[in-house]
């Protein structure tokens, strides 16, 4: 695992995200717009679903989601440069493997809800509890994220050989 | 000017909130769920201004805006609890001084566009566009908010005294 971490880390992508004065901040910055729209839209279907803007109808909230794909992959994208930067950071702490659960599930529940939005059961009970589910994964997603700068135990390989 | 935004937080209990072993990132993350909240409802508003699902009709998106007020008022109040906390660390930070640029332009495009153009929201029924001079308030709303997004994720990338900017000093 370490020569791995020391491999992904000698590459020139790697020690350009590193090295450069943009690369980082600008893989943290489309992270953090990729993450607003991708949440957003999220936020928008779940607080339809619980009752919030009634009029707007529950089948067009569907019509955002190549705008939530096209951020979901975007901060894919960004978060795989911040992983590269430091991999050793990411994937030696289980916060980062926490997260990545918590967004395959948020996600999953996010497209069994659009898909019920075309049925009559979007109405039941158990879609707002759904709703609340992913408006909490959704916020769960976001807290661990920010935790990953606080309890990574290394930077790099470097500090596994010891 | 330091020591009295210091002596709030320290008053307040923000600062001791502030310095507990989990206090800052929770706090932060409380920040970045208020921006989301804030774009998935006044930012998807705008979309829709701009002609983006146009078959929702606008009154029922304005329906959206309380939760945006919501997201911003949770980040204006974890906003101040960071920058009362390290004032020196915000004040002369450019990123930080672009972030509240940004911010005052997005506030002052909503005060315009509501007393001149929010009449036409309501006019706007399902399937129906609005006219070019009134989407540029939405234009520049969306580009306001991911220029805050952008300027507030910069802030640490230009902490003084490496970097400092001080127009008033």
């Amino acid at each position: 695992m370490i020569e791995f971490f020391t491999w992904l880390e000698a590459t020139s992508l790697s020690v350009w995200l590193r090295e450069s004065m943009i690369g980082f901040p600008l893989s943290l910055v489309m992270h953090a717009l990729g993450m607003a729209f991708l949440v957003g839209v999220h936020f928008l279907l779940d607080l339809r679903i619980l009752g919030v803007a009634r009029n707007v109808p529950l089948l067009l909230i569907q019509r955002f989601f190549p705008l939530m794909w096209f951020s979901f992959f975007l901060a894919l994208f960004s978060g795989l440069l911040l992983l590269l930067a430091y991999p050793a950071k990411g994937l030696t702490n289980p916060v980062f493997y926490s997260k990545l659960v918590l967004i395959a599930l948020a996600l999953f529940l996010g497209i069994v809800l659009a898909r019920r939005t075309g049925t009559g059961s979007i109405l039941s009970s158990n879609s707002r509890l759904l709703a609340l589910l992913s408006l909490s994964l959704w916020a769960m997603v976001i807290m661990l994220g920010r935790l990953l700068a606080y309890t990574y135990k290394v930077l790099s390989s470097f500090e596994l050989m010891f | 000017m330091e020591e009295v935004l210091l002596s709030f937080s320290q008053q307040t209990g923000i600062y001791a909130i502030m310095n507990s072993r989990w206090g800052w990132p929770i706090v932060e993350s409380l920040h970045f769920f208020g921006l989301s909240l804030l774009i998935g409802t006044v930012g998807l508003f705008d979309l829709r201004m701009l002609g983006f699902v146009r078959q929702i009709p606008l009154t029922a998106m304005h329906k959206l805006i309380p939760f945006g007020v919501a997201g911003y008022l949770l980040n204006m109040f974890t906003g101040i609890m960071f920058f009362t906390s390290v004032p020196d660390q915000y004040l002369y930070n450019p990123a930080f001084q672009t972030k509240m640029l940004f911010m005052i332009g997005a506030g002052i495009n909503m005060l315009v566009f509501y007393r001149f153009a929010y009449q036409a929201i309501g006019l706007t029924g399902a399937g129906q566009d609005l006219r070019t001079n009134t989407k540029v308030f939405a234009a520049v709303s969306l580009m306001c908010w991911m220029g805050v997004i952008t300027a507030g994720r910069l802030i640490t990338f230009f902490r003084p005294p490496a970097h400092y900017w001080c127009f008033w000093c």
